[in-house]
């Protein structure tokens, strides 16, 4: 409806004000990121040289890939790369393991407990992420709660090396992440009609085929969203294994921030962030692509879905 | 799965959940300078917490940061989200919606190089401290409420603009006075949630902020990286009970309304 | 309306419509879904545009003007109540959006309200009414403005039927008093037969045929318009002559008989042409034995099934076709299955329908 010219430029104004604020402040730094990577490490203020240059009559391109080279012949990155994958992997997993059993008896509870027992849930995600890491250090520690109570009952002689280890990093993602597994898996949950099941129960399936046959085929979409967003933050995650990983845990969020913060070399810093972007562009275009109506709400909504969408209902 | 294992995965499942925040604020109260080792009880370290200039400074940075970013990105997000839900296709509909989108599953350790590199670039124009905090924390919350509210947008009556536009009521005054206050809890929401992003982040926050322009969870993460200390476990307590008393309040209000609203229903007008 | 037209996606919703409303008027755009009478609707109150044609309201071209600048308004079929609002702020939007002085919004807020005899629930919320007083708020909401033109989408449609057949009396009863020129949206033929003063009945963005009730449903155009009207007896025919002053006389093989039937149109068949003709299973007549000698043909009861009002039945014509009787109840015993009857046809009530 094109109504007068107060309306189009009202319009025009909703439309674009954000979208110049998201293009300045997100689609612009990534295009630097782009072009210091190219650039070389120089000891000045800021550190790195000039991709394109005004050479008095004419513009120069200085580009190299020297950094790029410098990611493939050492070793240390690759790992680095690797072991986030894995641990990423890995702690996603678990989180699932451990998050669809919760959201399947959420999901099963009587109406009136459901919110209160998702308020549980997302509650702790609420509270600071720095401090629910730091939790776990005073419980993991050799002198930790763990190894008190473990030693306290004779089960251990000596404590136990649990944190600074990459048990104690696998612990710490699965934690903190674990809210952002259980709501897109309740809420596909939630949405399936039971009817189904007891069709498949009636037409002579056991509780298990019944479960692997119906129940989880239908509940893909929240799996996949579940698991994208615990495995891609969890692959640039850097609090969490510098706080409880050992020296010896690698981590591509760790080595960026060193390279940043300790080397003071930009163009490698972001040279290891294009990487980390290149490998995580396969589960974030699956994340778009797959993105399920309740999917992405479920994560920025913690607080919306969880106690507006329920009361709601 | 029969009820009794539901209810043991779920309780383990909790117990995972909130164990280790208990133990945490039960050991606030901890004599001992050790936090694992108990010792009696003690309101010392509460005290301690309230002479630690450095760390009230911090709360109060980081509090101003979080109102500031979380209503701005509250204006951006809902302004994004409107675009997206009213104004059918448009020329570059996709990549808005991948740009307002893109925040929420970027790692964050990417986010903060970027914004940093721009303002480094722009620095002759743009001092880094509270400023670039404030933009930082915008631009990621924006995503965040843009998700919140374009998904309450979606699911929101047309008819009901449609009728106000019927009524008399021109576009402007259409949002002003039929969706925008049926909307408002969501947009409650969304505040609510830019709020608490904005005061629990680390990484971005490291990136781009400047000298003397240290939040909350900066100088909390370099005391941590010393080891524990007990005035951080009294700090946590209070941050903690703060969010709890809060969620279970709106959720308390919201539960009240909701089943008034059920009650009348349910009984019917006279 | 003049020639209006407006397709989505190149999927034509509406074509060349055009169409006139009398001051004061009730007029019923009946079809089934997906007809286009409620885009023909949504373009007349503003909300979408026509790609061709035009809209004009007294004589004023109002096709471009927005909706909130239009002197019409239109009843939602959902009643679109602002949830947020009491039932007399609902009722007042309007009049606050045009900027009434208070006092005028107040005294015609509690006349609204006493139209719909809604006054005792003045502060409740949309939530904490039943269907059929929401649907009384959305009518005075939508009256409060007083609107040169008054749409109705559905207005049973959220309804059950029983409240359905008490509010149509009712609303309808309303209208009338308020005067208010309107046009109402249905796919229901009875609603529209209860409430306007004539139907105009559509087809595939098109309309099909325009008349009083009693016109539309005793002399339906064509195939389509006898049968959405209600049940409907189809037989085929020959032209045996085009008689003067509109009049053909058809031969109808299965009724066995030569009938007068009006001409459907200014094109009449000629002479020899099949054509389609219908009876309403009303205006047929079963009857016992002793009819035989005034005419009447010799059927078998195929089947029965009795509806308090009136039983209707199945029966088999001398030519092996089925026909369709709704005979009133009056008492009389019923006509049993397998047994043989006696069929009158009220040859007045015979059209022939184009096409």
């Amino acid at each position: 409806m094109s109504t007068g010219s107060t309306a189009a430029w009202l319009r025009r104004v909703v439309l674009g004000v954000p979208y110049l604020w998201l293009a300045v402040f997100f689609l612009l730094p990534f295009l630097i990121v782009l072009k210091i990577s190219l650039a070389e490490a120089i000891i000045a203020m800021p550190p790195y040289s000039a991709v394109v240059e005004w050479a008095g009559d004419r513009l120069r391109f200085t580009a190299t890939l020297e950094n790029f080279a410098f990611l493939l012949s050492d070793r240390l990155y690759g790992i680095a790369y690797l072991n986030s994958l894995r641990v990423a992997a890995v702690a996603t997993f678990c989180a699932l393991v451990i998050g669809y059993p919760m959201a399947y008896a959420i999901a099963r509870a009587p109406a009136e407990l459901r919110s209160v027992l998702l308020m549980l849930v997302v509650v702790p995600s609420w509270t600071s992420f720095l401090i629910r890491v730091y939790a776990w250090i005073g419980l993991l520690a050799g002198n930790g709660h763990i190894n008190n109570l473990l030693t306290g009952l004779g089960l251990v002689a000596e404590p136990l090396q649990l944190l600074r280890t990459d048990f104690a990093v696998y612990v710490g993602i699965v934690y903190t992440y674990l809210p952002f597994m259980v709501l897109p898996l309740y809420t596909s949950i939630a949405r399936l009609d039971w009817s189904l099941a007891e069709a498949a129960l009636d037409l002579g399936a056991t509780p298990w085929q019944c479960f692997r046959r119906v129940i989880l085929p239908l509940t893909r979409g929240g799996i996949l969203a579940g698991c994208l967003l615990v495995f891609i933050p969890a692959t640039g995650e850097f609090v969490i294994p510098e706080l409880l990983g050992g020296a010896d845990t690698l981590m591509i969020g760790k080595v960026l921030w060193q390279e940043f913060f300790n080397n003071r070399d930009w163009p490698i810093a972001s040279a290891v962030a294009i990487v980390l972007l290149t490998l995580l562009l396969v589960p974030i275009a699956l994340f778009y692509r797959y993105q399920m109506p309740g999917s992405s709400s479920a994560a920025a909504g913690l607080l919306g879905a969880a106690a507006g969408g329920e009361a709601r209902r | 799965m029969s009820r009794r294992w539901q209810w043991l995965v779920l309780a383990g499942g909790l117990s995972f959940l909130w164990l280790p925040i208990v133990v945490l604020m039960v050991y606030s109260f901890n004599e001992s300078r050790l936090v694992t080792v108990w010792a009696g009880f003690s309101t010392r370290w509460y005290g301690e917490l309230f002479r630690d200039r450095q760390l009230i400074e911090a709360a109060w940075l980081s509090l101003r940061v979080a109102v500031l970013s979380a209503s701005s990105a509250l204006v951006l997000g809902t302004m994004a989200a409107v675009a997206l839900t009213r104004y059918g296709p448009f020329r570059g509909r996709a990549v808005f919606g991948a740009l307002l989108t893109a925040p929420l599953v970027m790692p964050e350790i990417i986010t903060g190089l970027s914004l940093l590199l721009l303002f480094v670039a722009l620095s002759p124009f743009v001092a880094r401290g509270m400023l670039t905090l404030w933009i930082a924390h915008t631009t990621f919350a924006t995503a965040y409420v843009t998700v919140v509210v374009a998904t309450r947008l979606a699911e929101f009556d047309r008819t009901l603009e449609e009728a106000a536009l019927d009524l008399g009521a021109t576009p402007f005054r259409t949002f002003r006075d039929v969706t925008l206050p049926v909307i408002a809890p969501a947009l409650l929401s969304a505040w609510l949630l830019a709020f608490t992003l904005s005061i629990d982040d680390l990484v971005i926050s490291s990136f781009v902020t400047g000298p003397g322009a240290s939040t909350l969870p900066i100088v909390i993460f370099s005391s941590v990286r010393l080891g524990v200390s007990p005035k951080v476990n009294a700090l946590a307590t209070l941050l903690v009970l703060a969010i709890v008393l809060g969620a279970v309040a709106s959720w308390l209000a919201m539960r009240r309304a909701s089943t008034r609203y059920r009650a009348v229903v349910v009984a019917g007008p006279k | 309306m003049a020639g209006v037209a407006r397709s989505f996606g190149g999927v034509p919703a509406v074509r060349d419509v055009s169409l006139d409303l009398a001051r004061g008027e009730i007029l019923a755009l009946l079809g089934p879904s997906g007809c286009g009478k409620s885009t023909l609707l949504r373009m007349v109150a503003g909300l979408e545009m026509p790609d061709r044609g035009a809209v004009f309201l007294d004589g004023e071209d109002i096709t471009r003007l927005p909706p909130y600048r239009r002197p019409v308004n239109l009843m939602f079929q959902s009643y679109a109540l602002f949830p947020h609002l009491t039932v007399a702020e609902n009722v007042a939007f309007g009049l606050r959006q045009a900027r009434r002085p208070p006092a005028e919004v107040e005294a015609r807020v509690t006349e609204m309200l006493a139209l719909v005899r809604m006054e005792s629930f003045r502060q409740r919320r949309p939530a904490q009414l039943s269907g059929g007083q929401q649907q009384r708020v959305a009518l005075a909401r939508s009256l409060a403005r007083s609107p040169k033109l008054l749409l109705l989408d559905e207005p049973m449609g959220a309804l059950d039927r029983k409240l359905r057949a008490e509010m149509q009396f009712e609303l309808a009863g309303i209208l009338r008093r308020v005067g208010v020129t309107c046009m109402l949206v249905t796919h229901d033929p009875e609603e529209a037969m209860v409430m306007a003063d004539r139907v105009a009945l559509m087809r595939d963005g098109e309309l099909a045929q325009v008349g009083t009730p009693a016109e539309v449903y005793d002399s339906p155009r064509d195939r389509f318009a006898a049968e959405f009207l209600g049940p409907v007896n189809l037989f085929g025919g020959t032209v045996v002559a085009g008689g003067g002053g509109g009049v053909l006389t058809v031969r109808v093989p299965d009724l066995g008989a030569e009938h007068p039937v009006p001409a459907p149109g200014p094109e009449q068949p000629g002479e020899g042409a099949s054509v389609t003709v219908a009876i309403r299973p009303e205006r047929l007549q079963l009857a016992a034995g002793d009819a035989a000698a005034r005419g009447a043909l010799a059927v078998e009861v195929a089947g029965r099934a009795f509806l308090g009002t009136h039983t209707v039945y199945r029966v088999r014509l001398p030519g092996g076709a089925l026909a369709t009787v709704q005979q009133p109840e009056d008492g009389s015993p019923p006509f049993e299955a397998g047994r043989p009857a006696y069929l009158t046809v009220d040859g007045a009530a015979l059209r022939v329908l184009a096409d």
